[in-house]
């Protein structure tokens, strides 16, 4: 991605881009060189391990912090010199949501509403009712924040995100401190916002939940950006042929096979390595579109070498996700297969 | 504020609009502090700490005027001539009684407004819900100078409560001496010194507030705002007037620095500026000798004080990354 230069032209469609967004403190260097767009309408994931940078950017985009270098577009605005209305058209929950302790959620709402520019009034409190609802907090409306459980906090804090009805919803760790049932409404609220055609931006650890609703994802690895696009671009790449051949020495013949293969012009096979499944069976695991099955049988067969199992898998993002933050195995390399434990763990 | 570049694209109208319950308000910079102002002035009303510094006022108002009144009680009883009684209770009527609200307002009230805003500036830190109000759209400085626009209010407010609370219940306990109190003084021209006077105490109390909004906002905590402003109001403007008196005995370029230190204190400026009034508040009381500084030179330094203390915290609000 080139630069953005001080004479860029919004385009209409990009509501983030970042352009060499940079975060050092100290000598830790927390967020390097970040390039980031986030497309109108995207639900997009922002991933990395714990103290990738994520939280940082995110404070970056909303003010909180000051870039070391780079900059942030949002709308089409420099959030160096226009932050006031780029947050005007942004909601956002930043870590755990905090509000005021002695405050009733629904206050705290009213509180959040007049600091959005929100007119007190009639119209105030019917927003604030909406969106009560919305995050089904009314039974408990009346009731002081400092009673709220974390559930109850962090559905409060959507609800703060949500209360002027932004274009953009900015999320961080939306469903921390919710139960399976809480985390799955969440995640048929954010669906919901996408179809009003809110952009959301949300960081998360929860890999399969991301994978469920978001179109665009992220990956942050030590402050850099490791990896940006389609979640079903990725999740193709991650795509996995799994071939069991009926004794040992098969097995490496056919992985030599696969290497000599990929060496002689094969590029849909970009890794082949021998693990152990659970019954103890040493097989395959090539890194192939699942549409190639048939390919390698043939390749397999022509070689005398006759596949007592030969299935395809899908991609997940868990996957994607630890294939690019764990260090890579050499071609045709025996590991422990941190990929197929996170396959093993889905299943 | 810092300028923008020479282009920046018009920014985007929301194609999806917004929710038709969702008014959004003027966003001039002067709608958007006067609508934060009354959001911490609601904050504020919520606070349990609010009712509780408010009933501490009253109580100790109503005290106050109260042991007065029932030391005349105890003396009446004793036979004590009508001359003593009448100069006993003086100042459960106007206007003395305004030189006992003035004491009250600043001792305790200082005390009571320090507490109030070192919470409301400090605890945003503490709580960590400066994130929330700085997510929203206001600048740093809008949500600085809505606390110090909250801090007026509670000043004004509290100062005007409790001289009329003060004055009314030292009339009324004035009924129970049998003194027939005299409003000789009273015109035009006094109402006015009066009211200068009750401005000149909210000054004070103001100067010391936005000394503990600096030291909140420096500090990230309430503990640091009241704990600085205790300190130099009660340590500090002290020992540097015992320094001054120590500076009388000795001689040198040192001796006259040392004698003008008081000259720049904050509670020295604040008494010069009463006491310059008290011949107009009270006819009775003797002229007292000219002040060591004028009004000017009080006037100029208190907002130099309050100038500092606004500016140095909104130039750190600004600076400051929101982390933790």
């Amino acid at each position: 991605m080139e630069d953005i230069s001080p004479h860029y032209q919004y385009d209409g469609k990009t509501v983030i881009s970042t352009s060499r967004l940079t975060k050092a403190f100290g000598n830790l260097v927390a967020v390097n060189d970040l390039h980031l767009e986030v497309m109108r309408g995207d639900v997009f994931g922002f991933l990395g391990p714990n103290g990738s940078g994520k939280t940082t950017t995110i404070r970056m985009l909303l003010g909180l912090i000051r870039p070391t270098a780079g900059r942030a577009i949002i709308f089409g605005m420099d959030n160096a010199y226009q932050l006031p209305a780029i947050l005007q058209h942004i909601g956002a929950i930043v870590e755990t949501p905090v509000f005021y302790p002695y405050l009733s959620g629904k206050d705290n709402l009213h509180v959040v509403a007049a600091a959005s520019g929100m007119i007190s009034g009639s119209a105030s409190n019917r927003r604030v009712e909406e969106v009560l609802e919305i995050v089904e907090l009314r039974a408990q409306a009346k009731d002081a924040f400092r009673k709220y459980s974390m559930g109850m906090k962090q559905r409060l804090g959507i609800g703060a995100a949500l209360i002027a009805d932004p274009e953009l919803v900015l999320l961080d760790e939306p469903t921390n401190g919710l139960d399976p049932a809480g985390q799955f409404e969440i995640r048929q609220l954010i669906q919901r916002l996408a179809e009003l055609g809110k952009t959301i931006f949300i960081s998360s650890h929860f890999l399969h939940e991301v994978q469920q609703v978001c179109n665009r994802v992220a990956i942050l690895q030590k402050g850099n950006l490791i990896k940006q696009g389609a979640v079903s671009e990725l999740l193709q790449q991650s795509e996995q042929i799994v071939i069991r051949l009926n004794s040992a020495d098969e097995t490496q013949q056919a992985l030599a096979l696969l290497q000599r293969a990929r060496e002689q012009g094969i590029d849909w096979i970009t890794r082949a390595q021998i693990e152990v499944n659970k019954q103890s069976f040493p097989i395959i695991r090539v890194n192939a579109p699942r549409t190639r099955s048939a390919e390698i049988n043939a390749l397999l067969a022509r070689n005398n070498l006759f596949a007592a199992e030969l299935h395809p898998q899908e991609g997940s993002l868990e996957e994607v996700f630890l294939e690019l933050t764990m260090p890579p195995a050499p071609m045709g390399g025996v590991r422990p297969g941190m990929a197929a434990l996170a396959r093993d763990s889905n299943k | 504020m810092e300028s923008a570049p020479q282009v920046m694209p018009e920014p985007m109208a929301s194609p999806s609009g917004r929710a038709s319950s969702v008014l959004i308000g003027r966003q001039d910079y002067v709608s958007v502090l006067l609508r934060l102002t009354g959001m911490e002035l609601y904050k504020i009303r919520r606070r349990s700490m609010s009712k509780v510094l408010s009933s501490i006022s009253i109580i100790a108002t109503l005290s106050l005027f109260g042991l007065i009144a029932l030391a005349a009680f105890l003396t009446i009883k004793n036979g004590t001539p009508a001359e003593d009684v009448r100069n006993l209770t003086e100042a459960l009527r106007l206007p003395t009684s305004l030189a006992l609200i003035e004491q009250l307002l600043l001792n305790l009230g200082q005390v009571l407004i320090i507490i109030l805003v070192s919470t409301i500036v400090g605890g945003e830190y503490t709580s960590g819900t400066i994130r929330l109000m700085l997510t929203r759209g206001p600048t740093r400085t809008q949500i600085l100078l809505s606390k110090v626009g909250a801090a007026i209010a509670c000043i004004g407010l509290g100062v005007v409560a409790i001289t009329f609370l003060g004055v009314v219940t030292g009339l009324l306990l004035n009924l129970t001496t049998g003194v027939t109190p005299s409003f000789t003084f009273f015109s035009a021209a006094w109402s006015g010194h009066v009211l200068l006077y009750l401005l000149i105490i909210m000054l004070g109390l103001f100067a010391y507030a936005m000394m503990a909004l600096f030291l909140s906002t420096l500090g990230r905590a309430t503990a640091a705002g009241l704990a600085g402003v205790l300190t130099w109001s009660f340590l500090i403007e002290p020992v540097i007037v015992v320094i001054s008196n120590f500076g009388r005995n000795i001689s040198g370029p040192t001796s006259s620095f040392f004698q003008s230190l008081p000259d720049y204190l904050i509670g020295t400026n604040i008494s010069a500026l009463l006491e310059n009034q008290n011949q107009y508040v009270f006819p009775s009381s003797p002229v007292s000798q000219a002040p060591a500084v004028s009004d000017v030179h009080a006037l100029l330094v208190l907002a130099a004080y309050i100038a500092i203390f606004i500016g140095l915290a909104c130039w750190i609000s600004m600076r400051r990354d929101v982390t933790h």
